[in-house]
């Protein structure tokens, strides 16, 4: 159940991290995107300035051929009756050629790029072709608009008069005139479109630049909050993940009280099991010897009756079965062993007693947790809860000092005990047979006393020796140790007693493990009252 | 008060001296009684004097009971071993019921009553069996250089393979069954039976001589079905095969039913072959010399203390069971 949960947890936050990083990838892509966009309107707004450029400089130079046309073709006229100048009448007729040639491809290609600007198109411009979308912003359409306002209706006209030259070398002068006309009239506007056209380009891409880069700082910041709340997002769920391992690390402090609980217990069954026993069995044989003790008191009773109330034949009977009975009870003892077994069976009452005092000082459930107490007598009453998983195979050596009653937590000292004893046991039992030493002392460098557990069991290696207090770590097959026993009995000595915990160990020779504790002797101060007003 | 027997040896052992106390004196004024405070002693004992029943206990310093029992096996196989447990061995216990062979196993604290109930039909078997080993003196001699540690246990040699001794198994899943009958019909003459009463009817129709067997068997309880059958075949050497790991479940299979094995499914095919193996090798040393069946002589010489543990549903299958064997009989 709890695992299904925590799966669909995990695929929810991964969903969430990937929700995220799809923002984030959009936003990344969308500021591409607009990038590739600007670049691609840059393209073609310099490609259009390029067109109007182009096609400024081609009206100039249409304007100007026309003139010249003109005016060489008024001097061509002057001249045109002397037949001594026909010379001269002839380099002008070249020269009205050469320009009005020129006028033409040049009003050919002003046609062009207006035509291109207005609705787009292909254009060739000295030899290169070029592609030039039509000008859609209004703000700058309208003065190609302007333009192309003025030039179509006279377009057909202007570009004609050049085509009907060509074809018969004749100039319709009206037409010409026609043409300056326009042209002198037009010039200055086309030019002055042409430069609004120009300018009015170059500052709606300075605004589209700006556009972008709002978008640009926009899409930034939103993928900063983005980055942002999947950062709070993860750091959430590492928290809950924490507090998650915390939940299950405590559980398994429980179980590992739990754990040392059951072991007590089962110790103290076997213990009291064997007493039991045997009081059991005594009882119920003091109670059969006790029915054939009181069928002879009861002959005997008998008879002491008749006698003190003078039935003298039945007495004769009564004693041979009174003595009959009586010599049986001597024979096999039953007195004696009525009083054996009662003596034993009192024995075994005191044992079943004593066992429920040690494990009240072991687990002193009704005492607070810090208070003054013997080490040497927590050891005592430990032993006697390890007995059963040490009798076998352990051969336990105790050796004393004597030792000033410290401030501790007497219980919690006891599952430390409880825990390197059968850890040892655990070690010894790997080797078959083996000893356990129990050592207490004062150490000479500080204010401490010194409990040594040591075993000549297997040993700890070298390898693992460093991992012993970590929680989790265990030697012991799954579901038999939690793994947790030292590191909550390191955590028990340095943290609730201020004390420290090491161990030495010698594969194949045995473990050392030595408990300082602080000789704490103070109790807080005992008050009456919280605070006492001065008395005057 | 039951008579006394006073050339009845039986043998206590026990590391409390006040165990040893209170026991010597239930039992002094029935039986010769040796007492040992620990395996090696006790041992000892047994070399040098013919014990007829030896009651331990299990947990002692240095040789566990189970241990003890298993080399008095080897010393003097006729010596009934009664086991001694309190609650918390029963997990060790459950690994060493199928190698003690032990006649009962009792609990602390025991009652009275039932302890000389069983020491009592302990005794009587061992009478009966002493007669079979009229060359223990031989035996003595031969074990009694040997140190403790090196004795190891014994079978007579198996007398030679019969090929109309039948492998009856029992197991209500048919795919279970199918699948054992699949492993095992290359090497045995297999019976397959998916009912109690198919076991019945194969029962009375085939000699068998091992049986396998769950306890879970559609919803009827195995134990009882246990009991019918050993109480008309006491020959059958009977393999229990079962999910529950219940070191109680086994102890009572063992004290009530006689049941020579107890594996835990799944089991490997090797360790469940080595177990028919030598369980065949059992029934074979039954049929040679009935007397190694105590627990056939204990029905026979003390009734009343495998009867009272019978159930109503127990009784109601034995005599469907004699029905059957009356139906199809072979004898």
């Amino acid at each position: 159940m709890a695992g299904k949960k925590d799966n669909q947890q995990l695929t929810f936050q991964y969903t969430e991290l990937a929700i995220y990083g799809v923002l984030f990838l959009a936003l990344v892509a969308a500021v591409f995107v607009l990038n590739i966009n600007l670049s691609d309107e840059s393209r073609r707004d310099s490609e259009q300035i390029f067109c109007a450029t182009k096609q400024q400089e081609y009206w100039g130079r249409a304007y100007r051929s026309l003139l010249k046309t003109q005016t060489t073709l008024a001097e061509y006229e002057l001249i045109m009756g002397d037949s001594t100048q026909l010379e001269l009448a002839e380099q002008k007729r070249a020269i009205i050629d050469s320009s009005f040639h020129l006028y033409r491809r040049s009003i050919e290609v002003f046609d062009g790029t207006v035509k291109a600007l207005d609705k787009g198109g292909k254009i060739t411009l000295e030899g290169v072709e070029y592609k030039i979308d039509a000008v859609q912003d209004e703000r700058a359409r309208k003065y190609i608009m302007d333009i192309a306002g003025r030039w179509y209706p006279r377009a057909d006209s202007l570009i004609g008069i050049a085509h009907q030259y060509e074809g018969t070398r004749k100039l319709n002068p009206d037409m010409l005139l026609a043409a300056i006309d326009f042209a002198v009239q037009n010039d200055e506007l086309i030019l002055a479109d042409n430069r609004d056209f120009i300018v009015k380009l170059g500052e709606l891409a300075t605004e589209r630049q700006n556009r972008l880069q709002t978008i640009q700082v926009i899409a930034l910041v939103a993928s900063i909050v983005v980055f942002a709340l999947m950062a709070v997002r993860l750091t959430i769920s590492l928290r809950r993940q924490a507090k998650v391992i915390q939940e299950s690390q405590s559980q398994l402090v429980q179980s590992e009280k739990m754990a040392s609980l059951g072991q007590m217990v089962a110790g103290l069954a076997h213990e009291m099991n064997t007493p039991l026993g045997f009081v059991r069995n005594n009882v119920e044989i003091i109670r059969e010897n006790e029915k054939e003790m009181q069928a002879a008191f009861h002959s005997a009773n008998t008879v002491l009756k008749d006698l003190v109330e003078g039935k003298y034949s039945e007495v004769e009977k009564a004693i041979p079965e009174a003595i009959k009975k009586l010599d049986e009870l001597e024979k096999i003892g039953i007195v004696e062993e009525n009083k054996m077994m009662i003596e034993s069976a009192l024995q075994g009452i005191d044992r079943i007693q004593e066992l429920i005092v040690n494990l009240k000082n072991f687990s002193r459930l009704d005492q607070s947790m810090m208070q003054m107490a013997d080490v040497n007598e927590c050891l005592d009453s430990t032993l006697v809860i390890a007995n059963h998983i040490l009798k076998r195979h352990v051969t336990v050596h105790k050796e004393y000092a004597q030792l000033p009653k410290i401030l501790c937590a007497p219980a919690q000292l006891n599952q430390v005990f409880l825990n390197l004893i059968t850890n040892a046991a655990h070690a010894i039992e790997k080797k078959g047979q083996g000893n356990l030493w129990i050592k207490t002392y004062m150490s000479t460098k500080a204010a401490e006393i010194v409990v040594q557990v040591s075993d000549d069991g297997t040993g700890i290696p070298k390898e693992i020796i460093n991992k012993i207090f970590d929680p989790f770590f265990t030697t012991k097959p799954v579901g038999q140790g939690t793994g947790m026993g030292l590191s909550i009995s390191k955590k028990i000595i340095e943290e609730g007693h201020k004390g420290r915990i090491e161990v030495k160990s010698v594969v194949g020779k045995g473990t050392d493990f030595f408990i300082y504790l602080p000789m704490k002797t103070e109790v807080k101060e005992e008050k009456v009252f919280e605070s006492v007003p001065a008395i005057n | 008060m039951t008579p006394s027997q006073p050339n009845i040896n039986i043998l206590l052992v026990d590391d409390e001296p006040l165990v040893l106390q209170s026991l010597s004196a239930t039992f002094r004024r029935q039986y010769n009684v040796f007492t040992a405070t620990n395996g090696k002693d006790a041992i000892e004992i047994v070399r040098q004097n013919h014990i007829h029943v030896v009651l331990s206990d299990q947990r002692m310093p240095g040789m566990l009971g189970h241990e003890v029992l298993r080399i008095i096996k080897t010393i003097s196989p006729g010596t009934i071993r009664i086991l001694l447990t309190g609650y918390s061995d029963l997990d060790a216990i459950m690994n060493s019921v199928n190698s003690g062979e032990v006649f009962r196993y009792l609990t602390k604290p025991w009652k009275v009553d039932q302890l000389r109930e069983t020491v009592s039909a302990a005794a009587e078997i061992a009478l009966k069996v002493s007669q079979v080993y009229p060359d223990r003196a031989e035996i003595l001699k031969n074990k009694a250089s040997v140190p403790v540690e090196e004795i190891v246990e014994e079978e007579p040699p198996p007398p030679p393979l019969e090929q109309q001794d039948y492998l009856l198994i029992v197991e209500f899943n048919r795919e279970q069954l199918n699948t054992m009958v699949k492993v095992f019909e290359k090497k045995y003459k297999v019976l397959p039976a998916g009912s109690i009463q198919e076991a019945f009817e194969l029962l009375s129709k085939h000699p068998v001589a091992v049986m396998v067997t769950d306890l879970n068997l559609n919803s009827e309880d195995g134990m009882d079905f246990l009991y019918a059958v050993k109480q008309e075949y006491p020959n059958i050497v009977t393999i229990l095969l079962t999910q529950v790991r219940d070191a109680l479940l086994a102890i009572k299979s063992i004290n009530e039913f006689q049941v020579y094995r107890y594996h835990v499914k799944p089991c490997s095919v090797e360790d469940l072959d080595k177990t028919i193996q030598s369980a065949f090798a059992r029934a074979r040393t039954y049929k040679l010399q009935p007397s190694r069946n105590i627990h056939a002589i204990a029905q026979q010489v003390a009734p009343k203390i495998i009867e009272q543990q019978a159930t109503e549903r127990g009784n109601w299958w034995r005599e469907k069971l004699r029905a059957a064997k009356k139906l199809f009989g072979i004898g």
